[in-house]
């Protein structure tokens, strides 16, 4: 399996530093001091968690712009994991965080142990999500609908280029309602 | 009396018997005369007695009228017309015209009087404490908070036993307008203001108000450490973050040997960050005290200009003073306000940085008892975290920004009895006005 690849999100260079530091084991870290940059990317699948900060401008506090990155971010692929992490620790915020979707919240100043963790965790969450996406049902219905396309149509050919029986291949067309 | 013998209408009476009276000396001298032309002396004698006796009788009722009139009068000046019974002097028409001017007199007197009641309770529901101190420093309970505060019988301030002698003296020293915290003897903190008064033709007076703060003082205060605690810890975990984060790495050897350098050099610089930010706590916090003294304007702008000038035109802002009038002066300590201003002046020049035709105007102007020096910038105005948190020490909306400038700003103006303000200005931009007494 591929080593995983995480996006760090902060305004602050060190904290971005030291994250890479901490998580470049065994994964593959890239950084960025705000969000919308790496935004158009998230759809192609790229990434499997995201380590996300909820302010993004020096004086700002309140973690709105951290929520609202949480719900686009979510929108673009409704399987990536995001760990959101923040300054001031509130129990309200850390409950609307995780109600929105996020799959952890961790307080700065952070334990390495426990960031890596909850890394580990929101990889595994994200892995898990894409696979479900991918059940064998799905494969095989789309295996055989891309056999057909080749062959326009012609069943027999479609059947014998999958190893299948044409009475096997139609069983299986009418299983997957084609 | 005269006027018990004499039984006739109200109307006229007194100047009936006048009238009578002159007949009957007109006559008994006509009929005195005669009798002496004719050698009667003895008649003539008697006739002449008779005329002295009704020349005294009506000298009598003249008394009679004189003392009701003098009544009256009197009546009127201490408006107190409750015995005005019937007129003895039998006045007539005049005694109606008394009778009408005191019914008139007597309801204008009630009516002040509940206006009076009215005005009284309004002072009493006041939960301030009025005193007047009148200007020989005798001080009057004008209100129930007042008398309360006084418990008993004092002729002046620092007799009362509440106050005590210190607050007595700052009380007297505030000026008219002014305001101030004073803390009593009896250890609450009063709000206190004057004002200077002067009742039709006596001499001026002052009213003092006491209004007791403490309630709301303690929540002022505890919402200042609350947000200043807010941006302390905001400051120094965020400082924090990648110091321990990194130390940890190091030591679990996570780091390769190009990162190690690299993540001691951040621990270094950020370390260093933390102690410089901890100064910067101890100026903010150790602000001298002001030696406040009688200085021109113009000095104050020469100054700002001068230690400025380099700063904003490496920033490209365009920087205009104005002083109205040219020879304005404030009471303050001008070093300091040299700081605040120059404060003011760095972070407007910062808001507008880098905007079309950035411009920061430092306007001097009087208004009435003080002096106001405006900062206004042609930058984005106020942001909305911005504005709640402006004065909030440590607070800052800049990148590398100490948070401490616009604190010190605010700091220096309370120090004088002044202040600060800051208000968004049309179309676009900022203004903070930095007040202070004139004299």
């Amino acid at each position: 399996m591929q080593p995983p690849a995480l996006l760090v999100i902060d305004d602050d260079a060190d904290v971005l530093k030291a994250a890479a530091v901490l998580l470049a084991t065994g994964a593959r870290v890239e950084t960025a001091q705000a969000p919308e940059p790496v935004f158009e990317r998230l759809a192609d699948g790229e990434f499997d968690a995201v380590l996300l900060d909820m302010n993004f401008a020096p004086g700002e506090r309140g973690g709105a712009a951290g929520l609202d990155w949480l719900a686009r971010f979510s929108e673009a692929d409704p399987t990536l994991a995001i760990v959101l992490m923040t300054t001031y620790g509130g129990v309200s915020l850390a409950v609307e965080a995780l109600k929105r979707g996020a799959m952890d919240f961790v307080l700065k100043p952070w334990r390495n142990e426990a960031l890596a963790a909850a890394m580990t965790a929101a990889v595994a969450a994200t892995r898990a999500r894409r696979a479900d996406d991918l059940n064998l049902d799905d494969i095989e219905r789309r295996t055989i609908e891309q056999a057909l396309q080749r062959h326009k149509g012609n069943v027999s050919q479609a059947a014998a280029a999958l190893g299948l029986t044409r009475p096997a291949l139609y069983r299986r067309m009418a299983r997957h309602g084609l | 009396m005269a006027s018990r013998a004499l039984v006739l209408p109200a109307a006229g009476r007194f100047a009936f018997a006048v009238w009578l009276h002159a007949l009957l000396i007109a006559a008994l001298v006509f009929l005195s005369a005669l009798a002496a032309l004719h050698g009667l002396y003895a008649n003539a004698v008697l006739a002449a007695g008779a005329t002295l006796l009704a020349v005294l009788s009506l000298a009598r009722r003249a008394g009679v009228a004189d003392r009701a009139l003098a009544l009256f009068i009197d009546q009127s000046a201490v408006e107190s017309f409750d015995d005005w019974g019937p007129s003895p002097a039998g006045f007539g028409a005049t005694e109606e015209a008394m009778r009408r001017a005191s019914s008139a007199l007597r309801t204008t007197r009630a009516e002040r009087s509940a206006r009076i009641d009215y005005l009284q309770a309004l002072l009493d529901s006041v939960a301030a404490a009025l005193l007047a101190v009148e200007a020989d420093g005798v001080v009057i309970p004008t209100n129930r908070a007042a008398v309360r505060l006084m418990a008993r019988q004092a002729a002046r301030l620092a007799e009362i036993d509440a106050i005590g002698a210190e607050a007595a003296m700052r009380l007297l020293a505030l000026r008219p307008g002014g305001r101030e915290i004073v803390a009593l003897a009896d250890g609450r903190q009063m709000l206190a203001t004057a004002v200077r008064f002067a009742a039709h033709g006596a001499p001026a007076e002052r009213l003092i108000a006491l209004q007791d703060v403490a309630v709301d003082l303690d929540v002022v205060e505890l919402k200042a450490w609350q947000d200043l605690a807010r941006v302390l810890a905001h400051e120094i975990m965020n400082s924090l973050t990648p110091i321990a984060s990194l130390a940890e790495s190091l030591r679990a050897g996570l780091a390769e040997p190009a990162q190690s350098a690299d993540a001691i050099e951040v621990i270094a610089r950020r370390s260093q960050g933390l102690m410089s930010f901890v100064e910067r706590y101890r100026t903010a916090t150790e602000l001298p005290q002001p030696r406040p003294e009688t200085f021109p304007l113009q000095r104050l702008v020469a100054d700002v200009e001068t230690l400025m000038s380099a700063d904003l035109k490496a920033r490209g802002v365009a920087f205009e003073a104005t002083i109205e009038p040219e020879d304005l002066t404030a009471l303050g300590d001008a070093d300091l306000l040299d700081q605040a201003v120059i404060n003011l002046v760095r972070n407007a020049a910062e808001a507008c940085a880098g905007v079309d035709d950035a411009r920061v105007e430092l306007a001097c102007r009087q208004e009435g008892d003080q002096v106001l020096i405006g900062i206004s910038d042609n930058g984005p105005g106020l942001s909305e975290p911005a504005r709640t948190q402006l004065f909030v020490p440590f607070f800052t909306t800049k990148v590398g920004g100490s948070g401490i400038g616009l604190s010190v700003a605010r700091q220096i103006a309370l120090a004088h009895h002044g202040q600060l303000t800051a208000s968004d200005r049309a179309p676009h931009g900022a203004q903070f006005v930095l007040t202070l007494p004139a004299r």
